[in-house]
């Protein structure tokens, strides 16, 4: 690990693309980095709220296609381990065959900046799975020592080119003890749930009532779905203005009555608790048969956002015990 | 929101779409919303929505000298007019 100035660090970042650090709200062009977690994870950067593909204009007789502007080169700096987690589950879904062109390019032009957590906050429970506060994780990831300094090292290619490493003294050992202490610290803070799900159970908890009294105070508002880094729901939509049309791709979310409107006008869920029950269900049953992961980075996003108090650790931990009851 | 014919609102980010989400609500809380503030507490973006309430709030106590929720016996604003309401500024 190398030891390096906070101001020098940035200052070299800044030569890779416009830098954007994590503030309350989000990742933005400001001074400060905030000490806690944002409010809206960095999947913007992959998955814009609002992303242009491509315009169509009508030329005398015929139609013209402007493709998209490229995306520029932009270094997402401090990002906490759930929030790469968040982006890691989210690119399963775009870049597994078929790839996502416009999500493969906007990773290419993003480099990933890491920062060890030391920020617990009450609805954390990121170590449930399998990682926690110390993931080294992105392309480059550091430990912040004081304001000033920082201990960083290179995890990926992109990581190694972006900086003039062999310019900076290694770390001392009394560093790496300090960073040792600190995170070992931070770690027993974050909460840590006992959960071993059999998969193939699914069908038993969609519909039960033990989830449905679970989520029934959800409103169905999409807040949590829209701060929710692994949530990557979308919808393509044509924008139509006098003379073109733009085709654009907007977030959604599975929270609304017209996301699973089907064009026969039938709804698979047109309760609202059916809703809010898939919602868990896709992170913690759907996506690990699919991708052999949890949907879920226990970053507790969600939990701080819901204006009905919903907190999904009640629903774990009920279908936990549910899980196991009905084993006998 | 959850209507896709007519489309009022399209979903982008465009602040044209997002005021009119704003407005479209507010015509329609005159009279039942009381400036209690908790839209205000529950939004998770901080946006300061106590702004249009109390606005709403202000000028139905101007125009009209109503306060909602005050008076249960109170007729609901928007379903009640007097020939001496103001209509000077329906164009
Ligand atoms: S479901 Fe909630 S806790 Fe899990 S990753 Fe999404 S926002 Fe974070
Ligand atoms: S934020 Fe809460 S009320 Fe809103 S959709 Fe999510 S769980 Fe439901």
């Amino acid at each position: 690990m190398k030891k390096i100035r906070m101001e020098d660090f940035e200052r070299e970042l800044s030569r890779w693309g416009t830098v954007f650090k994590r503030t309350e709200e989000g990742f933005m062009e400001k001074d400060t980095l905030f000490s806690g977690r944002s409010r809206q994870s960095p999947k913007e950067f992959l998955l814009p709220r609002e992303e242009v593909l491509f315009v169509a204009r009508k030329s005398k007789d015929d139609v013209e296609i402007l493709p998209s502007k490229p995306s520029k080169k932009k270094v997402v700096f401090g990002a906490l381990p759930c929030d790469m987690k968040g982006l890691e589950l989210t690119s399963k879904n775009f870049m597994q065959d078929p790839q996502d062109p416009y999500f493969k390019k906007r990773m290419e032009n993003t480099l990933f900046v890491s920062e060890m957590c030391q920020y617990p906050s009450s609805s954390c429970f990121c170590r449930t799975f399998g990682f926690g506060p110390r993931a080294q994780m992105g392309d480059i990831t550091y430990f912040k020592l004081d304001e000033d300094t920082v201990l960083t090292i290179p995890l990926t290619d992109k990581g190694k080119h972006a900086l003039k490493w062999e310019n900076y003294p290694e770390a001392e050992p009394q560093d790496l003890k300090i960073m040792e202490n600190v995170l070992s610290e931070v770690e027993k803070k974050v909460e840590k749930l006992d959960l071993s799900y059999d998969f193939n159970r699914q069908r038993e908890v969609y519909g039960s009532d033990v989830l449905n009294e679970s989520v029934f105070h959800c409103i169905n508002c999409g807040a949590c779905t829209f701060v929710c880094p692994t949530c990557y729901c979308f919808d393509i939509r044509d924008v139509k203005r006098k003379d073109f049309v733009i085709r654009e791709r907007v977030w959604d979310s599975c929270m609304y009555f017209v996301y699973s409107l089907e064009a026969s006008g039938h709804n698979p869920r047109k309760e609202r608790t059916k809703r809010a029950q898939n919602r868990f269900m896709h992170k913690f049953f759907y996506q690990p048969l699919q991708y052999k992961e949890y949907g879920c980075t226990g970053c507790g996003r969600c939990i701080d956002t819901c204006p009905a108090g919903y907190d999904i650790r009640q629903t774990v931990l009920k279908i936990q015990s549910f899980l196991e009851g009905q084993n006998g | 929101m959850d209507s896709y014919d007519p489309l009022w609102v399209e979903p982008g980010v465009s602040i044209s779409d997002i005021m009119s989400y704003h407005l479209i609500k507010m015509y329609h809380m005159a009279g039942r919303c009381t400036n209690c503030g908790t839209c205000e507490r529950a939004c998770p973006e901080n946006i300061p929505l106590s702004l249009l309430t109390s606005m709403l709030a202000h000028r139905l106590k101007r125009d009209f000298d109503y306060i909602s929720g005050k008076n249960p016996e109170q007729k609901v604003f928007l379903g009640e007019y007097h020939y001496e309401d103001r209509e000077d500024f329906i164009k």
